[in-house]
């Protein structure tokens, strides 16, 4: 399997944890930017937004061949390749997350909280961006050579960065009442709670709602772009919607991963659950929706491997 | 008098081709090819409807393009384009990430394991042996005569005679300008 796959499952995960940290970069910054969002909500982004990435690239660099190598994507530079690109990025972003974090925790304002907000949007973008175009790059791949997938990879960043928001604000939430439960009061430090209650989740899971709609207008677009392109019926047929992984697609991907989080939201919002349940939905979403973002990119890098054989591989 | 530039290239005859795997053994023994992997190997086709049907073997390996994806593709410029004009991979800056392998359109390429180099496995065109004087190992092992390697560039070698017989470049719409050329199984 190793010769058959030459990207495997750790590509797939750094792929996700790229776009978890893109997302709730991206969307911690805006919140920022046009001073709207929740303050919660921007604190949460802020702070989630370094790790993700940090893990990914750990898991990338065990999966190159050559690891102790390393060092090299980083001294030198190839314009024309994509990855070149995206080491760049990647060597950077972690870093422009961490400072704004730390600016955002300790609440220090001024040139440089805004520079720094700045560019955690930018990188944010760029790094979101760079997950799909480094599949799509490869122009003879009859699954990735589609500029589609950037776009997609993309808004499945954001989306899977807004609930990994929803599950850091209740888990920070959870864990400060479970240790002062035990703590006394004088030994912590300041009550630093968010306060992340029904109210704010509600509001993230109608801005989700917008995004899992606009996902799943970008995923049909992309099955009419395989369907008009002459290598696309294998993209269609031996890879994800007929053959290939198309179980783990339609039902991964398409049931639990899109439609599932979309109903749960919109019935949740429209006050149709019981309301001793609503604190189960609003897990259950962000769950489905990362759980879906995850399934997405396994079939996309597997999918595109299958049915792109090495020619000078017997067997 | 400044020495020409060099366009290595390689042309294999499909017609005189008998599909004896002697090249890919070559190939295996000349590189040290860790195992399971493989630098060439031939690939049986088969054409028509029946009753009107016919199988023929073909040589793939790196078509050593003028223009090649891999070369653009590599994020430290490890794959990068000798002085004989062709491709190759220096291993000192290959990270072996792979993205070379995924990128050929040819898929030519494939990762040698971990355990062994962690290089992506390539035809190089022996240069190693080209810089003694000698031949490639498949051109040298083919028993049917069906290889033959040369300067592009010499308008009086071997492989330019072979040009005008018919030898055309592998899927030219991919705009990869390859130095390597078959001449096309005739029925």
């Amino acid at each position: 399997m190793e010769h058959l796959f030459t990207w495997n499952y750790l590509i797939v995960i750094y792929l996700f944890l790229a776009g978890l940290s893109a997302g709730s970069g991206v969307i911690s910054s805006i919140g920022e930017i046009v001073n709207k969002a929740d303050e919660r909500v921007r604190r949460i982004g802020a702070y989630l937004a370094p790790f993700p990435v940090m893990l990914g690239l750990a898991c990338l660099v065990l999966d190159l061949h050559r690891p102790l190598n390393f060092y090299q994507v980083l001294i030198h530079y190839n314009p024309t390749s994509v990855m070149s690109w995206g080491a760049f990025f990647l060597l950077v972003y972690p870093v422009t997350a961490l400072a704004y974090a730390g600016l955002v925790y300790w609440n220090i304002n001024g040139t440089i909280r805004k520079v720094c907000t700045w560019l955690e949007l930018i990188l944010g973008v760029a790094v979101g961006i760079y997950a799909g175009l480094l599949l799509s790059a490869i122009y003879a791949n009859p699954v990735w050579g589609n500029s589609i997938i950037a776009v997609l990879f993309f808004v499945s960043a954001i989306s899977t960065g807004l609930c990994l928001i929803i599950i850091g604000g209740k888990v920070w939430d959870q864990t400060e009442d479970f240790l002062r439960r035990f703590i006394p009061e004088d030994l912590l430090p300041q009550r630093k709670s968010l306060n992340f209650d029904n109210h704010i989740t509600r509001n993230l899971l109608t801005i989700d709602i917008i995004i899992i709609v606009i996902e799943l207008l970008v995923i049909s677009t992309l099955i009419i772009s395989y369907a008009l392109q002459p290598t696309g019926h294998m993209a269609l047929g031996q890879a994800i919607i007929t053959g290939g992984y198309y179980l783990l697609f339609w039902i991964g991907l398409v049931l639990i991963g899109l439609l599932a989080p979309l109903t749960l939201a919109i019935m949740e919002l429209q006050d149709r659950f019981d309301h001793s349940l609503s604190p189960l939905i609003s897990w259950a979403e962000p769950v489905m929706v990362l759980f879906g973002g995850f399934i997405l990119r396994y079939v996309i890098v597997y999918g595109g491997e299958l049915v792109y054989p090495i020619l000078t591989f017997y067997q | 008098m400044a020495e020409q530039k060099k366009r290595w290239g390689k042309i294999i005859d499909l017609n005189k081709c008998v599909g004896c795997h002697a090249c890919s053994v070559a190939c295996l023994a000349e590189n040290k090819v860790p195992d399971k992997v493989y630098r060439t190997r031939i690939i049986e086709n088969e054409e028509g409807q029946y009753p009107n049907v016919v199988r023929y073997t073909e040589k793939y390996s790196c078509n050593h393009c003028q223009n090649a994806p891999c070369v653009k593709a590599c994020p430290t410029k490890a794959s990068h384009y000798t002085e004989w004009g062709t491709v190759d991979v220096k291993p000192e800056l290959c990270i072996g990430c792979g993205y070379c392998v995924l990128a050929c359109p040819y898929r030519v390429r494939m990762m040698s394991p971990r355990s062994n180099e962690g290089l992506p496995e390539k035809c190089s065109l022996c240069v190693h042996r080209l810089q003694q004087g000698q031949k490639p190992a498949c051109e040298t092992t083919c028993i049917a005569g069906a290889i033959v390697t040369g300067d592009l560039n010499d308008p009086s070698s071997e492989i330019n005679k072979w040009l005008g017989k018919g030898a055309v470049a592998r899927r030219p719409e991919l705009g990869t300008k390859p130095n390597v050329f078959i001449i096309p199984f005739r029925r």
